[in-house]
C-alpha cells in the first residue's frame, strides 16, 4: 500500500514536469539529445553499420559518402561506427561513476549530518581536502600509479565528485533536521534509520540528482581528455577521446574527423547541463512561478 | 463617511487570475483620515485588493474591469515611474512578516536612510528624520537601534521599525496587511494602540487587512467584509458589528470565540451555527477522573540549553552560555482532563512539551506518566510510552512529511510501533481520516495540496492512530480562520469524550481555549506562575502576568443583536 497510494499522483507529477520541460525549445532539444545519448549507448553494437575496429587501409581518410556517412580515419575505420560505439564507453562511464559517487556521497553526507559533530568535522576535513585537488593533476597521478584503463577513470571521477554530493546532502539534511515533520517522527519514536531513509532521503534526493545530471558532462570530459592524452581508454577500443586524438594527428589532411568526434562531445555536454538547470528551475518550488 | 472626500476610490473592480476571479466587481472608498478594516477569511480576495491599491499585483493577475483612483488620479494609467514616486511618498505598506521585511545585511539606520531616496536632504538630516520616526513608534533606546542589525531586535521591535519606515514619508495612505498576525497577543495590543496613535498624529488614511475581528473593533473606524471575492458589507464599525445586515457577516461574528460569553461545549462554525451548545459542568466533571492518579505529572522540571562553544571559546576556557528555558515547572493532568498551557512565545511552553517527549533533554525533575518516570528510563523502555502519548506540532502542513501521501503519513505511527502486521493499512488510513471528518480521497493527497484546516485534521488523525491516552497539541489553531478554529476545537472536544483522551493544549490564544480547557496553567519566563480552573483564572487572575495576558486578549466591544 505504501507504494500503491502514491503511484498515481507521482505519474501525474512526472507528466507535468515533462510537459513543462518540453514547452521551451531548449528544454525539448536537450531532453532529446540526452535520451539519444542513452539509447545509442545501449544499442551501439547493433546499430553501428561497420565493425569499429576493422581496418581497411585502402579506404583511409575518406570524406563523407553514402557508404561512410562520416568518412573514415587513417586506418580506414568507419568514423560513424567508432563514434556510436564510443558513445557506449561514455554512457557506461557516466552511469557507473556518477551512481557510485552518488551512493557514497549520500551515505557519507547523511552520516556527517546525523552523527556527532566531531565525526562531522573530520568528515568535512576529508571532503574538503579531496575537493581541493585539481582534477587533472589527480587524474594524472592515478593513471601514473595504476595505468590507463576504464577503471582508473571511474575511480578518478568518483573520488573527485563524491565530496560535493556529500556536502550538499549534509547541508540539506541539517536544514531538515529541525523541521517539524522530522520532530513529529522523533516524538513517535521512529528510528534514525527510518527517519533518514523514509523521510529525509525523498526530500534530499531531488537537488542531488540535478547536480549529478550536471556532473555527467564532467565525466565525459575527463574521459575524452584522458583518452586524448593517451591516458584513458586504450586503442583500438573507440571512445570520443581516442577519435579526437586520431583526428588531431591528421587535422591538416582532413578536419572532418575532429569535427565528427568533437560535435557529439559538445552537444551532450551542453544538453546535460541545460537539462540539469531546467530541471532545477522546474522542481525547486522557490524558483517556480 | 460618504460626506468626506475619499483618498482611495475603487469602483466596480474585477481582478482575475487566469480562469479564477479573485475580486468580483468590488467598490470601496477609504475616507481621508479614516481607518478602514478589511476583513475576510483566507482566500477571500482581501490581500489581492490591497495589493491592487499599491500596484503590486502578481503578473498573473489581470484587472478585467473597474477603476481605481487616488485623490482623483487614475491609478490604472500610472507608468512605472509614477508608481515609484507614488509608493515612496503617497502610500506606505507594512507587511505581515517583520522578520523578512527587513534586509538582514543592512543596519537599521542604513535601511531607514535608503528609503528616503526621494528626498534631497543631507545625510545627517535624513538620519534625524529616521531617529524621529523611531521615537514616534516608541522604540526604546532609539538612537542605539539605528546602528543595529535586524537580527539583534525582537519580533515586536522589528515590526516597530517597519512601521517607522512606513510613516517617515508622512504618507496619505498606510496599508497594513495582517501587520499584527505574526505577533503574540500582548505585542499585538501594543502595535494596534501604536498604530491608532500614529494615525491620529499624521492624519493619514489607513487600510488594515486582517482576519482578527476584535482588532478591527479596537482600531478601525470603518469596516469592509469580504467573502469569496465579493464585498458582503461595508460601513462604520459600530453599525456593522452591532447590527450586521449580511448573513455572512452575522455568521462570522457569531463564530468569533471572543464574542461568546458563556463557556461552550461546542463552538458554532460558519456552516452550522446551531452547533453552539453551552458547556455542561456535570458532564465535564464526569469526564475527568479526579480520583485516579494523574495521568501525566511533571515535577520541578528544569530544561537548560547550552550554547555550543566556538573553538576560540574552547581554547580560552570560556564557560558555555546557559539558557534556562524551563525552571521548576510542575503540572498535573488527570485522566480525561483538558489543560491549557498559556504563555507568550519564548516563555518555554513548547520546550516543556518537548521535554515530556524527551525531544530535548531535561536537566532536573520528573515526568511521571501513568506511574513511570519517563526521564529515568532508557530509550528502548521509552518506546511503549510513545505509543500512549501523541504530539501535534504547530505548523499543520509543515509537520507532515512533504513527499509522503497523507494516507501513508497517518499510519506511520502504526508502522513505527510495529503494529502494522496483518492489517489492511489502506483501510486503516481511510478509517482514521473518516474519524476526523475527511473523505477517502484524501488518502492520496500530498500535504501541500491541502488547506491549513484539512492538514490540521490529518495531524489529529495521525495523533490518534494508536489510540493514545494523552495528546499534546502545540498551537493547534494558529494561523487558521475563526470558523476553522471552531471546527478543530469541536473535533478535539468530541474526540476527548468518545476516546477518553487527556489533552494538553499549548497556546497564546486565550479566547478559544477558554471554552475547551478544564484547567489553565500560565507560563511566564520559563516558570508556571499560575494554575487553576479555567473559570477561576479568567474571572479572578492571581498573578500580575495573568492579568496582563487577559488584558492583552482584546475583548469584543460591540455585540450583535
Amino acid at each position: 500500500m505504501e507504494q500503491g497510494t502514491s503511484t498515481l499522483s507521482r505519474q501525474a507529477r512526472i507528466g507535468s514536469v515533462l510537459r513543462t520541460l518540453c514547452s521551451t525549445p531548449l528544454g525539448a532539444i536537450s531532453l532529446l539529445i540526452v535520451l539519444a545519448f542513452f539509447v545509442i549507448g545501449v544499442t551501439a553494437d547493433f546499430i553501428a553499420p561497420y565493425d569499429p575496429v576493422k581496418i581497411d587501409v585502402r579506404a583511409k581518410l575518406q570524406g563523407p559518402s553514402a557508404e561512410h556517412w562520416l568518412g573514415t580515419d587513417q586506418l580506414g575505420r568507419d568514423v560513424l561506427s567508432r563514434l556510436l560505439v564510443g558513445t557506449k564507453v561514455a554512457c557506461f562511464l557516466a552511469v557507473t561513476s556518477v551512481s557510485i559517487a552518488l551512493v557514497i556521497g549520500i551515505v557519507l553526507g547523511m552520516l556527517a549530518a546525523f552523527t556527532n559533530r566531531w565525526i562531522d568535522w573530520s568528515m568535512l576535513l576529508v571532503f574538503d581536502t579531496v575537493r581541493s585537488f585539481p582534477t587533472i593533476m589527480f587524474a594524472l597521478t592515478v593513471v601514473a600509479l595504476f595505468g590507463p584503463s576504464v577503471n582508473s577513470i571511474v575511480a578518478i571521477v568518483v573520488i573527485s565528485t563524491f565530496p560535493s554530493y556529500a556536502r550538499l546532502v549534509r547541508t540539506q539534511v541539517m536544514s531538515l533536521r529541525n523541521a517539524e515533520f522530522i520532530e513529529a517522527q522523533r516524538a513517535m519514536g521512529t528510528s534514525r534509520a527510518r527517519i533518514l531513509l523514509r523521510h529525509m532521503l525523498p526530500n534530499v534526493i531531488g537537488p542531488v540528482m540535478i547536480v549529478a545530471s550536471m556532473d555527467i558532462p564532467l565525466v565525459i570530459g575527463v574521459e575524452a581528455g584522458l583518452s586524448f592524452l593517451g591516458l584513458g581508454v586504450r586503442p583500438p577500443t573507440p571512445s570520443w577521446g581516442t577519435i579526437l586524438n586520431d583526428g588531431f594527428s591528421f587535422i591538416r589532411n582532413t578536419s572532418w574527423i575532429v569535427i565528427a568526434g568533437g560535435l557529439p562531445l559538445i552537444l551532450t555536454t551542453v544538453a546535460f547541463t541545460t537539462l540539469g538547470e531546467k530541471l532545477r528551475d522546474i522542481l525547486d518550488p522557490k524558483l517556480r512561478k | 463617511m460618504s460626506t468626506q472626500t475619499s483618498v482611495v476610490d475603487i469602483r466596480d473592480m474585477t481582478i482575475r487570475f487566469g480562469a479564477v476571479t479573485a475580486v468580483k466587481s468590488v467598490s470601496m472608498q477609504i475616507g481621508q483620515g479614516r481607518i478602514m478594516g478589511l476583513v475576510g477569511e483566507s482566500g477571500s480576495g482581501k490581500s489581492t485588493l490591497a495589493n491592487a491599491i499599491i500596484g503590486l499585483l502578481p503578473h498573473a493577475a489581470d484587472i478585467a474591469q473597474g477603476t481605481i483612483t487616488f485623490e482623483g488620479r487614475d491609478m490604472l494609467s500610472f507608468s512605472d515611474k509614477d508608481w515609484q514616486a507614488f509608493r515612496g511618498q503617497d502610500v506606505s505598506y507594512v507587511s505581515q512578516d517583520p522578520m523578512s521585511a527587513l534586509n538582514p545585511a543592512l543596519r537599521i539606520g542604513e535601511q531607514m536612510l535608503d528609503i528616503q531616496h526621494w528626498s534631497d536632504k543631507s545625510r545627517s538630516e535624513k538620519m534625524a528624520t529616521a531617529l524621529d520616526a523611531l521615537n514616534k513608534v516608541r522604540m526604546p533606546q532609539a538612537e542605539a537601534r539605528l546602528g543595529m542589525y535586524p537580527h539583534e531586535l525582537s519580533g515586536g521591535q522589528k515590526q516597530r521599525v517597519c512601521i517607522a519606515m512606513a510613516i517617515m514619508a508622512r504618507p496619505k495612505l498606510l496599508i497594513a496587511d495582517e501587520a499584527t498576525t505574526a505577533l503574540d497577543a500582548t505585542l499585538e495590543v501594543e502595535i494596534v494602540r501604536l498604530l491608532n496613535d500614529l494615525q491620529r498624529d499624521i492624519g493619514c488614511a489607513m487600510l488594515f487587512v486582517t482576519h482578527h475581528l476584535t482588532v478591527v473593533e479596537e482600531l478601525c473606524d470603518d469596516v469592509t467584509v469580504m467573502y469569496q471575492g465579493n464585498i458582503c458589507e461595508s460601513g462604520a464599525v459600530e453599525d456593522v458589528f452591532s447590527n450586521p445586515n449580511d448573513s455572512y457577516t452575522r455568521n462570522l461574528l457569531s463564530c468569533d470565540p471572543s464574542r461568546i460569553e458563556e463557556k461552550c461545549r461546542r463552538l458554532p462554525i460558519m456552516s452550522d451555527l446551531s452547533l453552539k451548545s453551552p458547556a455542561d459542568p456535570a458532564r465535564d466533571r464526569a469526564r475527568i477522573d479526579h480520583v485516579a492518579k494523574p495521568l501525566l505529572s511533571v515535577r520541578q522540571l528544569d530544561v537548560t540549553f547550552h550554547k555550543p562553544r566556538s573553538i576560540a571559546e574552547l581554547l580560552s576556557g570560556t564557560p558555555a552560555r546557559r539558557i534556562e528555558a524551563v525552571r521548576g515547572a510542575s503540572l498535573d493532568i488527570a485522566p480525561g482532563e483538558t489543560v491549557a498551557l498559556i504563555g507568550e512565545s519564548g516563555s518555554g511552553k513548547s520546550t516543556l512539551a518537548r521535554a515530556v517527549f524527551r525531544l530535548v533533554p531535561a536537566e532536573r525533575g520528573e515526568v511521571e506518566f501513568d506511574g513511570t518516570d519517563l526521564l529515568s528510563i532508557s530509550n528502548r523502555d521509552m518506546r511503549p510510552f510513545r505509543n500512549e502519548m501523541a504530539m501535534m506540532l504547530q505548523d499543520p502542513i509543515g509537520s507532515l512529511s512533504p513527499r509522503m501521501p497523507v494516507g501513508t503519513s497517518v499510519i506511520e505511527p502504526l508502522i513505527v510501533s510495529g503494529q502494522s502486521k496483518g492489517k489492511n493499512l489502506r483501510q486503516e488510513a481511510v478509517d482514521l481520516l473518516q474519524l476526523v471528518g475527511l473523505s477517502e480521497d484524501f488518502v492520496d493527497r500530498y500535504p501541500h495540496e491541502m488547506s491549513g484546516g484539512q492538514a490540521r485534521r490529518v495531524g489529529v488523525a495521525r495523533a490518534l492512530a494508536l489510540r493514545p491516552k494523552l495528546v499534546i497539541a502545540d498551537e493547534p489553531t494558529a494561523g487558521l480562520d475563526v470558523s476553522i478554529q471552531g471546527e478543530i476545537f469541536n473535533l478535539l472536544a468530541e474526540l476527548r469524550e468518545t476516546m477518553s483522551l487527556s489533552i494538553l493544549i499549548i497556546t497564546h490564544n486565550l479566547h478559544v481555549v477558554r471554552h475547551l480547557a478544564d484547567r489553565m496553567a500560565i507560563m511566564y519566563h520559563g516558570e508556571i506562575v499560575e494554575t487553576g480552573l479555567t473559570d477561576d483564572v479568567v474571572r479572578a487572575p492571581q498573578h500580575s502576568y495573568t492579568k496582563v495576558l487577559l488584558d492583552a486578549n482584546l475583548h469584543a466591544k460591540y455585540s450583535a443583536q
